[in-house]
């Protein structure tokens, strides 16, 4: 169904009535706004279960309410809107999901990465201008 | 905007497109649905935000002298043909049109929107460098949306916006202006505008977009701060005189819409490797960045298929440049 463009079909067969939508997103930009480009291998996120997060899951394991915050995104880390300021988080600040925690630059578009949980930042796992990948662990947080 | 402003933006509009000509009251009063008291009342209220009208009997009404500074009737006025029905807030001053944007946003303010100021006290551009943003003579402006798609899908939107903005600007004042890599537009080898594009990124989506453009426009060489001579310039100095602000503003308002518009629905991959070898300033120059391995000297050969920077290096090597600071090297 992918390969085409149908977004919905169904099917009625002896009172069974099937039927199937593709998620098209949001409509109001035309209907094509969510098929990102075919050329563009190497921005496709690698799934989740490569082992390259095996650290975090571990982590998770032997620390009792430790979580980390993942980059969602391939990018440049800055810990500070510019270079003099201070960091958006240090160790020790209190966050709550929409604390900007950094700002990651992905193909000149300035993304500002909110935390999505809240808790302590125990851990900044990374430097400013080091280049993270899709996935990479950017902070350890304990939960509240 | 509420229905009894549309209707002043119709006479207004009537009396630009008039130029030097009259208007009849009777024909406005009738086209409207307004007495003749009112038609007069509202151009009172246009008198108040900088307009001068002459009225003589039995000919109506003509338009002598508009706002040179940004207004937002006669932006909206210039733009009352176009499609484009987003929002257009108006400020005289403001700390930063892209910070404006982002507080409207997370206020729920209807996107997408546009931010636009006559004035910016904390203007700003990549990585919180300021940008120079006195009244009255140039733009400042931020588009607001919520576009709702894949980061990796915004891999060449800053530089299709700027190719849209050239592209538009060359075409009405044919003047040979460019972009260097890769979120400034270059005219003679000086900056002539700067774009900021932020966003916030969550769960995998864009949740809010925010693109900022100054364009310095009427801004003479005297008037720039000593460490800015040299490096910027305005579109007055290469098109020979003062451009009206407002109608710069309403053509931008169009030009950007259109070109987000156009990224959002379309696949821009085609018609963007048309447009940039004729847009890009730094192709065949040679210059010095700072990539993630440290610096690197080499030939700029223009773009990969991410919108990254392709450097051939005097060794024949070639280094792909994600972002950061590029310098020609002059000699």
């Amino acid at each position: 169904m992918k390969r085409s463009s149908l977004t919905e079909f169904e099917i009625e067969e002896e009172g069974l009535k099937l039927r199937i939508c593709r998620n098209t997103e949001k409509s109001g930009n035309g209907g094509q706004a969510a098929i990102p480009y075919q050329t563009v291998p190497a921005f496709v996120p690698p799934p989740t279960e490569e082992p390259k997060t095996t650290e975090p899951t571990k982590t998770k394991e032997q620390e009792e309410g430790m979580v980390v915050i993942n980059s969602p995104i391939v990018g440049t880390f800055y810990s500070s809107p510019s270079p003099e300021s201070p960091s958006f988080v240090k160790e020790g600040d209190t966050i709550s999901s929409d604390t900007i925690v950094c700002i990651i630059e992905a193909m000149k578009v300035m993304n500002e990465i909110p935390a999505e949980l809240s808790g302590t930042i125990t851990q900044v796992l990374i430097e400013n201008g080091d280049t993270v990948e899709y996935g990479q662990p950017l902070f350890k947080v304990k939960q509240s | 905007m509420p229905g009894s402003d549309r209707k002043t933006i119709t006479i207004l509009k009537a009396l630009l497109e008039a130029e030097d000509g009259f208007v009849s009251g009777n024909r406005l009063a009738n086209e409207l649905g307004l007495s003749r008291v009112s038609i007069w009342s509202r151009m009172e209220k246009l008198r108040d935000q900088g307009f001068e009208f002459e009225a003589v009997t039995r000919k109506g009404y003509r338009i002598v002298k508009k706002p040179e500074a940004l207004s937002s009737w006669l932006t909206r006025a210039y733009l009352e043909d176009s499609t484009i029905d987003y929002e257009l807030v108006f400020l005289s001053s403001i700390d930063s049109t892209n910070d404006h944007a982002t507080r409207l946003l997370a206020n729920d303010f209807e996107a997408p929107f546009f931010v636009i100021a006559n004035e910016q006290t904390l203007g700003r551009g990549r990585m919180g460098r300021q940008w120079y943003s006195p009244p009255s003579y140039n733009l400042y402006l931020s588009f607001a949306s919520t576009p709702n798609v894949r980061p990796d899908r915004m891999q060449l939107f800053t530089l299709w916006m700027g190719a849209c903005i050239a592209q538009h600007l060359r075409n009405r004042l044919n003047l040979d202006i460019g972009i260097k890599w890769p979120n400034d537009l270059y005219f003679d080898q000086k900056k002539l505008a700067g774009m900021l594009t932020e966003a916030r990124v969550d769960a995998d989506s864009i949740r809010e977009l925010v693109f900022g453009l100054g364009l310095n426009v009427n801004q003479v060489q005297d008037d720039w701060p000593a460490d800015l001579k040299q490096s910027a310039i305005s579109l007055r100095e290469p098109y020979g005189r003062k451009l009206d602000l407002n109608r710069m503003a309403a053509q931008l308002v169009s030009a950007i819409s259109t070109g987000y518009e156009t990224f959002i629905s379309d696949n821009i991959r085609n018609d963007f490797e048309d447009l940039w070898p004729q847009l890009d300033v730094l192709q065949g120059q040679f210059i010095e960045a700072e990539s993630r391995d440290g610096p690197v000297e080499g030939i700029a050969s223009g773009l990969d298929n991410h919108g990254s920077l392709i450097v051939k290096t005097n060794k024949g090597k070639l280094v792909t440049l994600n972002s950061g600071e590029v310098h020609l090297k002059r000699f």
